[in-house]
């Protein structure tokens, strides 16, 4: 037993130094952000935590990278460009309009995973493990859709403290809201780097900008990423400046519970709140247009948009690309994980095995008597 | 779809097809057995949370059927020694999530494994080590998330914040489900393989009373 508690002593603290020294679990209060620059070294962006290869960042003028390199040392990140997407034809309303416009019962469910986030500015400090003033920005949001006759759910349930575990916590809140059938999920948060990241002009006001975020482990990314996409395309139309841009990073923020999840952050730990409460307006906006492709009440639709008709589900398709790969790998490593353990011979023997049992003895081997009698 | 159903639907389809005998056979489940805890699992986590104080409830399928598995398990067990080792397993793993949760980047973009996997794989590799064992394995795997968010809930409390404990609220899309089925799968995986190549290579591995 001594030495069996030590193989687990040794393999916790091999894993804990292998572990990224800059990933540590901090409030999200601006002290562990990381740099991202192009090929020629020009700045692009600060990300909240560190950044990964592979990661794709979406910019405010729509044009994709992809991270290449990381340096933990300097805390920044190299990332390729890989052309400008056309965001635009790909919106997500253009495909649901005919049946979002018409729904009668329009509702979308909010919460927040990192409850304690709030603004200096505003709340005084930077996390509140009590009630975050993060609160408050989904209550203004809240207020500005039910104007535009959406009913919105806010479930205040709190998953402190703001650590590693805080998404396993808020993952029973989002699978309590997802039982109400919203039409559309939010994770409402606060980013932690610099204020001027967020800072911008919406038809001449002064207010911060949002950032979409989408987690690109998880089965339904492509359907995230769609709906992500869609938002920033009718904001880019509607408010330009209003969305900061797109980042697919790692982990699943429990995004694989909706095709319809989307990670919101509302401006920076620094930001003045009062300049963050303006966006929710705007925001509010964009999200009726995206998802009900209109922003008048409920039962009105914009012309134009009705008449489309639902082509094919891309949300779905995105979803049922995920569930196949996931369904691929494990029935793969399963059926090779019998391969490994019965040898060839065995394999195939229960293969046929199972083939006759499932079809009545038409396909496959009959199980021997002695077989049968041992089970 | 999320994680969790498609870990349903898998699990329910190796189950049909025999697949997953060797895993069940240790486990002391029937098939039928089996099936029928995944549908009762589904449907349990689909019937309201019960609520036991205003920041304490629990849910059917997410908390209490993974429980009654663990004590079914727990009163299988072929000796005392399994029992010990798996109530040891539970406890250790219990207090490494709760503490990889403290330490481990809190942004999912910066986590090199997302939680609901990793727990899983911590109390699949605790239970592996402690005893060889899927049976201590899938209760490291229940019970050590559901510790974790009960030492988690204490220490809020003693911090005044205010504090949700909801176990299993998620249904079998909660990381609870999802760590007991990852932490057996793991510990099958490896084993297996430990196991094949000690085999091979003809030495003597952990006596056989040992595996479960």
């Amino acid at each position: 037993m001594k030495t069996r508690l030590s193989i687990i002593a040794v393999l916790l603290i091999v894993s804990m130094s292998v572990w990224p020294a800059a990933a540590f679990a901090d409030t999200g209060d601006g002290n562990e952000y990381y740099t991202v620059y192009d090929e020629s070294g020009v700045k692009l962006t600060c990300i909240g935590g560190r950044v990964y290869i592979g990661d794709i960042y979406i910019s405010g003028q729509n044009a994709v990278y992809e991270v290449e390199s990381v340096d933990d040392q300097t805390k920044s990140a190299i990332a390729r460009f890989s052309g400008v997407q056309a965001l635009s034809k790909t919106a997500y309303y253009d495909k649901y309009a005919s049946v979002m416009s018409n729904k009668e019962n329009r509702l979308i469910a909010l919460y927040s995973t990192h409850s304690d986030e709030s603004y200096i500015e505003g709340d005084g400090i930077s996390s509140d493990e009590v009630y975050g003033g993060i609160y408050d920005v989904s209550d203004e949001l809240k207020e500005k859709l039910n104007d535009m006759g959406i009913e919105v759910i806010i479930d205040y349930t709190t998953h402190h403290p703001h650590d590693a575990a805080a998404y396993t916590r808020s993952r029973s809140t989002a699978v309590s809201l997802l039982k109400n059938m919203p039409d559309a999920i939010f994770d409402i948060h606060r980013d932690g780097v610099p204020e001027d990241e967020y800072t911008t002009q919406v038809e001449g006001e002064d207010m911060t900008m949002v950032r979409l975020l989408v987690g690109r482990s998880n089965p339904n990314q492509s359907a995230n990423k769609d709906f992500a996409a869609s938002i920033k395309a009718n904001a880019d139309e509607m408010y330009p400046g209003l969305i900061k841009d797109i980042f697919i990073g790692k982990g699943n923020y429990n995004q694989e519970l909706s095709p319809r999840s989307v990670l919101l952050e509302f401006g920076t730990h620094e930001s003045d709140k009062e300049d963050v409460l303006k966006s929710t307006e705007y925001m509010a906006e964009v999200l009726s247009k995206t998802i009900y492709g209109t922003t008048q009440l409920s039962g009105t639709a914009d012309e134009g948009i009705l008449n489309e008709g639902r082509p094919a589900d891309e949300s779905s398709k995105g979803a049922g690309s995920g569930i196949a790969w996931i369904l691929g790998i494990v029935v793969g490593g399963g059926l090779l994980l019998l391969l490994f353990v019965n040898g060839s011979g065995g394999f195939f023997d229960k293969v046929r095995r199972t083939a006759s049992e499932l079809t009545g003895g038409i396909i496959g081997k009959k199980p021997d008597d002695k077989e049968n009698g041992e089970k | 779809m999320s994680i969790g159903m498609i870990l349903l639907v898998i699990t329910a389809i190796l189950t049909l097809f025999g697949i997953s005998q060797r895993v069940l056979d240790s486990m002391h489940l029937s098939d039928r057995m089996a099936l029928l805890l995944i549908a009762a699992i589904f449907v349990g986590g689909l019937i309201p949370d019960i609520s036991i104080t205003d920041n304490f409830s629990f849910n059917i399928g997410g908390a209490v059927i993974p429980l009654g598995i663990c004590v079914y398990l727990f009163i299988k067990a072929g000796t005392a020694k399994e029992r010990i080792r798996a109530i040891a397993a539970a406890l250790i793993t219990g207090i490494v999530i709760y503490a990889l949760g403290r330490v481990l980047p809190d942004e999912p973009e910066a986590m090199v494994l997302d939680p609901n996997y990793l727990f899983g794989i911590v109390g699949g590799l605790i239970a592996y080590i402690l005893g060889r064992s899927r049976r201590s394995a899938f209760i490291a795997g229940i019970l050590g998330v559901m510790l974790s968010q009960i030492i988690n809930a204490i220490v809020m409390k003693l911090q005044g914040s205010p504090f949700s404990l909801n176990l299993g609220g998620g249904g079998f899309f909660d990381t609870i489900m999802l760590s007991g089925i990852i932490a057996v799968v793991f510990a099958e995986v490896v084993g297996e393989i430990i196991e094949k190549i000690s085999e091979k290579s003809k030495r003597e591995g952990w006596p056989d009373e040992n595996k479960a």
